[in-house]
């Protein structure tokens, strides 16, 4: 029953997103009204077809309905309630179903947001969006259908990945991901709209930076979201270990980063339109690229589901994309020249001034090089093993300590221009101005560097790194501060007024500057945590005390807890002043050909200034002798910090502006912006 | 038309190279990231006591075929080869075959080996003065000298101590009779 | 990340499917001591070098464990993983320090076990060269494209101030334009 109506439902997304495609085209190139609103009635049609289709997933896996295919995968009657939700993408064929719901959100979104202000582009923007559709309806439909019906359902199913089970974060670290990952198709279809319709405006970027913002936002968290799963589950006290898929999800991130920068310079100046473009055509074609590594089968890892055959098609697809957008952008970017061309003419000058190597822009351009150095660096090291088994059929490994030589330095250069940048201004600065206005970033990366080295932090790269956060985030807090007093000097203002009165018309502008405070946290919890981690195994029989550091450790005991859908180990240690720690080794009864393998599961005290991290490695089978990792890692929790603040500025940026003057944008060319 | 060429033969050209590299990923298996380095080599030493508290060496069994073969009692494949190999080890009297034990308590493979359908098997090599000793590997030393990564595997010695040919998995009676007549040669 | 003997250990049912029993023998993971049985070298044929003072052993092995991929588990080191094989290593690595055995010297020896594949960081020779020269060549031609850009920016630069700067010192003119960026 309930494998009819998704499957009806898939296939009325499919045939919506057809038309959609079909009429999108016609409406671009024809500017016909009728096919417009049939174009942007498909979409709608082809959002709330997929939508319902996972609800209709969600009710079989909620009412345990075997005869669905997906239920009888990963469903069982034994399962909590949010696991049994969280099962839409415990497996290959629900994820890509989740995926195409996903989809239908954004495309709606999308198409309501936009409404009728952008005719020239929109048409051509849903025809793109839409062709992406058909794929993924497409998928769904065929070779990846989890409405197959069942004819003998069976009684019982084998329950989600114990992985998934283990922690609450797997509710939350996947969909976040998604939504990066399936969002990013947005700016995608912008930018292809733009070519198409053979015009680029200062109005037509502003929806393409902030739809590109949106998944960002949404990757920036899944990548910590998933750094924090990996600490928390996997036992060895880490976050990132560069595997191919936390890789994957790097790369779009790496040119999404960089695309939002970019943009700023394409319309204030005009200038590095087809660099931008290409960066954020990449930031899609990455995350299908980082797809096609997670499910393929190809690259093993953690994330990667039971192999399928969805690999080759994927790959086609993925070929045919980066084909279509390499010639769109071969084909149509000249017309856009043209277009600038005319638009300088018409105002008699080439709309940007440089008139010093010191600006932002230049501060920009090298951020661009650097994120385009690092994409490249990683993509390599990741696809470096099939270069060498296919060239000279050797097995090769690139791993942790490779990434972690070449990310470093391109890391702290990031940092650096992440300082540079903001004390700049756009356009031109006179070298002296410029120097006193970075002395006192430096001074404040000073002070940092000094106080690192009296704590007790002297390993050169943490001086380094702290000297570096220090003197990015005096760029950053400058730039809150300045234009407040300016204001209050030109406007005489109170400084609360003040504030208020800048930071409320410039939301674009600070919510990028928090952002910079969530990477900051992030780079300030790396540096401390991989520098002064502290590790080590203890072998302590029942009641034996140990010394680890300062602390006094005791085993107290293990025991056995059961649970409906899992066993646990459970050592129980008491540390003199700060409580009890218990590290579970948990074995799930449910959970396909995963299940009774033992997952451990770490005990973490987590403060602002250090973590304290037990793991079990080995219980004897009395339970009266135990092997525990001691993990001490200073400042830990800062990296976590990252995800919030970085959301909360790019929600910020996000605001739409106080004043209308966003919203009835007149078509003011590119490069105008500037004179503004 | 004007064609940007540069965009267009550096971005067909690299995404050409980059799809034909992952469409190699479809047969490669760069997740095994074991390479097969003890065939054709001198087969790594060892000096290992068995359950019986006899020392053996690789040294000591110059000239004579060597069969060893990792295993542990809680590995399911292990289980499926072993009464196939005891029973190799009747029909080749002239070949020495060794288990090693891998991340195992030496108590619980003496228990396995007395139970069905081992005891029976075990009994009659006895009868036949056939040895077929199961050695300790304290902290599975001579397992990570052989370059060994899961259980079973298995390798087949020459009489000049070459390793012929190594198993990943467990064996089939086809391939076990076609490496021991290689190893059996003079 | 490091996978967990996990995925490998369910597919091929290599690995112990409860460790917690199997494992009730594992010796301590303190290092033993470094004589090998029989005096021979821990690394047959290979003398080692003097002994390393005993409080620095532990962090030299991991170091060098960190370097050495756990072949049982998806990209996770040896130093990390919580793997059976995993644990065997490291404590080897941990006897091959001890004994005074160079770093070079215990990564040879297991490339000489288990081939090249095991180090995480693979030798800058042949082939492999390709990820230590590609990340090097893709950052200068990053460089020189901005170069390019920069020279070609000052080139179309116009010197004609803004229309709001007349008049003003440089730096009133610079938080002039501050204002008007905000209005942006």
């Amino acid at each position: 029953m309930i494998s009819m109506l998704g499957r009806g439902l898939v296939l009325a997304a499919l045939f919506f997103a057809a038309t959609g495609c079909f009429a999108g085209f016609w409406a671009g190139s024809r500017r016909n009204q009728r096919a417009w609103e049939w174009a942007r009635n498909s979409a709608y049609g082809f959002s709330a077809s997929m939508i319902l289709a996972n609800l209709a997933m969600v009710y079989a896996l909620l009412v345990r309905d075997f005869s669905v295919s997906y239920v009888a995968e990963v469903g069982s009657t034994t399962t909590p309630l949010w696991l049994t939700i969280v099962s839409l993408w415990a497996s290959l064929n629900g994820s890509i179903l989740f995926w195409g719901g996903i989809l239908g959100v954004y495309t709606a979104l999308t198409v309501y947001s936009l409404g009728d202000r952008y005719r020239e582009y929109t048409p051509w923007a849903l025809h793109v969006l839409m062709g992406i559709s058909i794929f993924f309806a497409f998928l769904v439909a065929s070779i990846a259908n989890p409405f197959a019906p069942i004819a003998n359902p069976p009684l019982e199913g084998p329950g989600p990945n114990p992985l998934l089970q283990n922690h609450w974060l797997m509710a939350v670290h996947p969909p976040m991901l998604y939504l990066g990952y399936v969002g990013m198709s947005v700016p995608f279809s912008l930018i292809c709209a733009a070519l198409l319709a053979g015009r680029l405006e200062a109005g037509w970027m502003v929806p393409v930076r902030r739809w590109m913002l949106v998944p960002w936002m949404f990757l920036s968290i899944g990548i910590v979201l998933g750094g924090w799963w990996s600490y928390a589950v996997l036992g060895w006290g880490g976050a990132w270990a560069w595997d191919p898929v936390e890789n994957a999800s790097f790369h779009p991130w790496l040119t999404g980063t960089a695309f939002i920068h970019s943009a700023m310079v394409l319309q204030r100046k005009g200038k590095l339109r087809d660099w931008t473009l290409v960066l954020g055509m990449s930031t899609f074609l990455l995350t299908l690229l980082g797809t096609f590594m997670t499910r393929s089968g190809v690259f093993n890892s953690v994330h990667s589901f039971t192999q399928s055959d969805i690999g080759p098609v994927f790959l086609a697809f993925i070929a045919i994309v980066f084909v279509y957008s390499i010639v769109l952008l071969a084909l149509r970017s000249h017309v856009l020249d043209e277009e600038a061309r005319l638009t300088d003419a018409r105002l008699g000058h080439r709309g940007s001034s440089l008139a010093s190597v010191l600006s932002r822009d230049t501060a920009i351009l090298l951020q661009n090089a650097a994120f385009g150095a690092f994409t490249f660096m990683v993509l390599l090291g990741t696809v470096y093993p099939l270069l060498a088994e296919a060239l000279q059929d050797r097995r090769i490994s690139v791993g942790e300590p490779y990434f972690d030589r070449f990310a470093l330095p391109l890391g702290l250069m990031l940092v650096f221009l992440m300082g540079i940048g903001p004390s700049l201004p756009w356009g031109r600065s006179a070298p002296e101005t410029a120097m006193k206005r970075l002395v006192p970033s430096l001074a404040v990366g000073t002070l940092f560097a000094v106080v690192a080295l009296v704590t007790g932090y002297n390993k050169p790269m943490t001086v380094l790194a702290l000297f570096l956060v220090g003197f990015a985030l005096w760029g950053n807090l400058f730039e809150f501060i300045e234009p407040v007093t300016q204001r209050m000097r030109a406007r005489k203002e109170g400084p609360g007024v003040a504030a208020i009165k800048v930071w409320g018309k410039a939301r674009r502008r600070f919510g990028g500057h928090i952002a910079h405070y969530g990477v900051l946290c992030a780079v300030f919890g790396l540096a401390m945590s991989k520098g002064y981690r502290h590790e080590q195994e203890l072998n302590l029989n029942t009641g034996e005390v140990a010394q680890f550091l300062d602390y006094e450790i005791t085993f107290a005991g293990a025991r056995d807890d059961s649970e409906t859908h899992r066993i646990s180990s459970v050592a129980r240690f008491e540390v003199a002043g700060l409580g009890a720690f218990e590290p579970k080794v948990n074995t799930y009864t449910s959970g396909g050909r995963m299940a009774g393998q033992p997952i451990f599961t770490p005990a973490v005290h987590s403060t602002p200034t250090y973590d304290l991290y037990f793991s079990i490695l080995q219980i004897s089978q009395d339970k009266t002798n135990v092997i525990v990792r001691l993990i001490y890692e200073p400042y830990q929790v800062w990296v976590w910090f990252a995800a919030p603040i970085i959301a909360l500025g790019t929600l910020i940026a996000l605001l739409p502006p106080r004043s209308s003057r966003a919203s009835s944008v007149k078509p003011a060319p590119v490069g105008e912006g500037s004179r503004s | 038309m004007k064609v940007k060429w540069p965009i267009l033969i550096v971005g067909l050209g690299g995404t050409a190279a980059l799809i034909a590299l992952l469409a190699t990923g479809f047969s490669a298996n760069i997740n095994t990231a074991v390479t097969d380095v003890i065939t054709g080599k001198q087969a790594p030493a060892f000096e290992l006591v068995d359950l019986q508290g006899r020392t053996w060496s690789v040294e000591e069994l110059e000239g004579k075929p060597v069969f060893i073969n990792f295993w542990s009692t809680w590995c399911g494949p292990c289980k499926m080869e072993h009464p196939m190999l005891l029973q190799a080890a009747k029909a080749y009297p002239d070949v020495q075959f060794l288990g090693i034990i891998y991340n195992d308590a030496a108590a619980a493979v003496d228990v396995q080996l007395r139970r069905p359908p081992y005891n029976r098997l075990m009994s009659e090599l006895e009868s036949a003065a056939i040895e077929y000793p199961n050695l300790s590997d304290p902290d599975g030393r001579t397992a990570l000298r052989y370059g060994v990564v899961g259980v079973p595997e298995s390798f087949f010695v020459d009489r000049t101590g070459l390793v012929t040919y190594k198993q990943v998995g467990p064996l089939n009676a086809d391939t076990a009779k076609r490496e021991l007549a290689r190893i059996r040669k003079q | 990340m490091s996978m967990l003997s996990l995925l490998v250990g369910a597919s091929l049912a290599q690995t112990p499917a409860e460790p917690t029993v199997a494992s009730a023998t594992a010796p301590p993971a303190t290092a033993p001591p470094a004589t090998a049985a029989s005096g021979e070298f821990l690394i047959r044929g290979l003398p080692p070098g003097p002994p390393p003072p005993p409080e620095t052993v532990e962090q030299t092995a991991r170091e060098i464990g960190l370097q050495l991929r756990c072949l049982q588990c998806q990209n996770e080191s040896i130093a990390d993983s919580n793997s059976n094989m995993a644990k065997d290593s490291i404590a080897l690595v941990r006897r091959l320090v001890a004994a005074g055995y160079s770093e070079d010297q215990i990564k040879d020896h297991f490339v000489e076990s288990y081939g090249e594949g095991i180090l995480l960081l693979p030798s800058p020779t042949g082939l492999n060269l390709v990820v230590y020269v590609g990340p090097a060549i893709g950052a200068g031609l990053a460089l020189g494209l901005v170069l390019s850009t920069v020279v070609q920016w000052r080139k179309e630069e116009d010197d004609v101030p803004l229309p709001s700067d007349v008049g003003l010192a440089p730096k009133d003119r610079y938080e002039q334009r501050l204002l008007a960026e905000l209005e942006d």
